[in-house]
């Protein structure tokens, strides 16, 4: 009996030890676990930079893609847990691991940081005293409150002024880590979790190319197709003002003919197109010049003068502008040319010593023609010979 | 039971206790749907054999090394896996001349950098910048918003990662030592031969895991019109790499 009854303590004794173990392992593993699930990792994280340029290259608006030393730091996550989380550290260091030493990265600085910004800002701030923004370090806080999931907050917004803004690292091609830790309580004390984020500073790409200073500009008398390499005229430019048959003036009527003149340029500061002449002349006499003044062809008077004939399009070879427009008084070309017609000319013989402007554009001039319509009459003195002009056409591009 | 078999039972629970904790390290490999925490598969080794004296990782018998990923799951195997997520990104930056431009020939530069990381869940590079501008700031070389050849005589500016023969510059995406590491690739719009665009903020190039280095070569083209513009034109490229742990 007494054997048994030591037999029954015994096992007893055995049982109590193996219980005892199994609670000591659950209860220490739930202790040591639940230490872990707490400190889970954050997951899904990115940091994006508005620049990677380094922090000392201040080209550009802030914010911008090319300045770093005002820039935007966007952080994406997935908290691990879900649980109350109170307040945030975001931590710039040269190495990722949490709990290894932190070295800030070589001259950024958070410490101008005023406002926070992204999807998740609302009902967060900036730490305070001692836990307001560094050179490396982020602090925020709200009401202790549980979360999960995506989150989003973005640091150097610029909202909060003018310095509201992260100058990154100042060497190029660095490396540098974001240590994220979130806590269950207001004070950065009982952390939860934890993740890091990478990003990098990196050399600029510096593109530079130089455009030549470019004038095509031709004058002719026979239309010819500008195609697309805006092809100059290439004939003699010789005209004939008179009957067709005989080219002689009349003083019963007024005859016209047209050159062209064709200009592209990429000169940015604007093209003046100037003629410069005298008027048709035969020896010592001459056919009187309109004037500075527009006037329509007068039949029976001496007369001659030009102007732009916008409506001689010559089925797409002839006028065409686009960027030039015709110089006052000599863009009324167009129209009858009979006694008193619509169309109106000028002409200025001072243009010989002192050229004349008579189309000009503001900005650079892809391919336009210009037509330029010329009247001549005669009055019943008008002495016989042959008249003779040669009316040059200038243009001066301004680059 | 005495006192010592009961001392020696507690010390075992703990070693217990302790041996169930031990693996608890950072999770290396990761999906939405798999996590796998640092450890190894192998015959034999420690992650962290150290003293006062001396810090080594040792493996035997090594099955496989590199990284293995599939649309659910991604593990880090080898010798000496790391818990420590690395980014290593480098741009050769500085200045490129596309030098005089006319209309009857393109210019063209290539620029080079290189991504590599690791224990991510891959990267995607950005650039940044204008087209370049007109010294005086009055003109802007028109950026390619849409995928296009190079086309003289048109005002164009395009990128892209590919190796081209019109005009003759760039190279594909090169992987470091190999595509078994390396898995950088340009995206669509910025990888077709001879065909270029310029958006700013694109994302030119992506990794949907972590990658060994990969070597990109980034083509510059310009063209000029006729009318674009004489002077000295300038303008800045910015290459980001965005990682995703």
């Amino acid at each position: 009996m007494i054997t048994r009854i030591r037999q029954t303590l015994k096992r007893s004794s055995l049982l109590f030890a193996a219980l005892a173990l199994f609670a000591t392992w659950v209860v220490g593993d739930a202790v040591m676990f639940g230490g872990h699930a707490s400190a889970a990792q954050i997951t899904a994280r990115k940091l994006t930079l508005s620049s990677s340029a380094n922090g000392s290259i201040a080209i550009g608006a802030s914010g911008s893609g090319t300045n770093g030393s005002k820039a935007k730091h966007t952080l994406d996550f997935t908290l691990g847990t879900t649980g109350n989380v109170g307040s945030i550290e975001f931590e710039y260091c040269t190495t990722p691991l949490p709990g290894t030493t932190c070295t800030a990265p070589t001259g950024m600085d958070a410490s101008t940081v005023t406002s926070i910004g992204g999807t998740s800002a609302s009902g967060w701030s900036l730490g305070t005293s001692g836990n307001a923004p560094t050179a490396s370090r982020l602090r925020i806080t709200h009401t202790a409150a549980s979360m999960s999931g995506a989150h989003q907050f973005i640091f150097g917004t610029g909202s909060g002024g003018a310095n509201d803004w992260i100058k990154n690292p100042t060497s190029d091609n660095s490396t540098f880590f974001i240590r994220i830790t979130t806590f269950s309580d207001t004070g950065w004390t009982t952390a939860v979790d934890r993740g890091t984020v990478a990003n990098s500073t990196a050399q600029q790409i510096d593109i530079t190319a130089k455009v030549q200073e470019v004038l095509n500009f031709s004058v002719g008398s026979t239309v010819t197709a500008p195609t697309a390499s805006c092809a100059a005229f290439s004939d003699s430019g010789a005209l004939v003002l008179g009957d067709p048959s005989e080219g002689t003036l009349s003083f019963a009527q007024a005859y016209d003919a047209h050159s062209y003149f064709r200009v592209s340029t990429n000169a940015n500061g604007g093209t003046v197109i100037y003629y410069s002449g005298d008027t048709l002349k035969s020896g010592s006499n001459s056919i009187g010049a309109i004037g500075a003044s527009a006037a329509a062809s007068a039949v029976g008077t001496s007369q001659f003068g030009l102007a732009i004939d916008s409506t001689d399009t010559q089925s797409g070879d002839g006028h065409s502008f686009t960027s030039l427009s015709a110089t006052s008084p000599y863009g009324t070309g167009n129209g009858t040319i009979t006694n008193g017609g619509t169309a109106q000319f000028a002409f200025s013989t001072g243009s010989l010593t002192t050229p004349v402007q008579i189309a000009s554009a503001s900005g650079t001039i892809t391919c336009d023609t210009g037509s330029v319509r010329y009247v001549g009459n005669i009055s019943t003195t008008t002495p016989p010979g042959i008249y003779t002009t040669a009316i040059s056409y200038l243009a001066v591009p301004t680059y | 039971m005495k006192w010592r078999e009961k001392l020696a039972l507690l010390g075992v629970g703990l070693a217990m206790l302790l041996i169930g904790t031990g693996a608890q390290v950072f999770a290396q490999s990761t999906s939405a749907n798999y996590k796998v925490e640092e450890t190894f598969f192998g015959t034999g080794g420690e992650l962290d054999a150290s003293s006062s004296n001396y810090k080594a990782k040792q493996s035997v018998g090594e099955l496989t090394v590199g990284n293995a990923a599939s649309n659910n799951y991604q593990f880090q195997a080898g010798f000496n896996t790391s818990d420590q997520p690395v980014l290593e990104f480098a741009v050769n930056g500085g200045i490129y001349d596309l030098g005089v431009l006319d209309a009857s020939a393109p210019g063209a530069v290539t620029a080079t950098f290189t991504v590599r990381n690791y224990l991510s869940s891959g990267y995607v590079v950005t650039v940044n910048g204008t087209s370049p501008t007109l010294s005086d700031g009055t003109h802007i070389l028109t950026a390619m918003s849409s995928l296009a050849g190079s086309s003289p005589g048109t005002e164009q500016f395009g990128i892209n990662l590919t190796d081209n023969s019109n005009p003759d510059i760039g190279s594909d995406p090169a992987q470091i030592p190999d595509n078994t590491f390396g898995s950088g690739a340009a995206v669509s719009g910025y990888n077709s031969q001879n065909m270029f665009k310029f958006v700013d903020g694109d994302t030119v190039a992506f990794s949907p895991r972590s990658s060994g280095q990969t070597n990109y070569a980034l083509s510059i083209i310009a063209n000029v019109a006729r009318e674009t513009p004489a002077g000295q034109y300038g303008g800045k490229l910015n290459v980001q790499v965005v990682p995703t742990f």
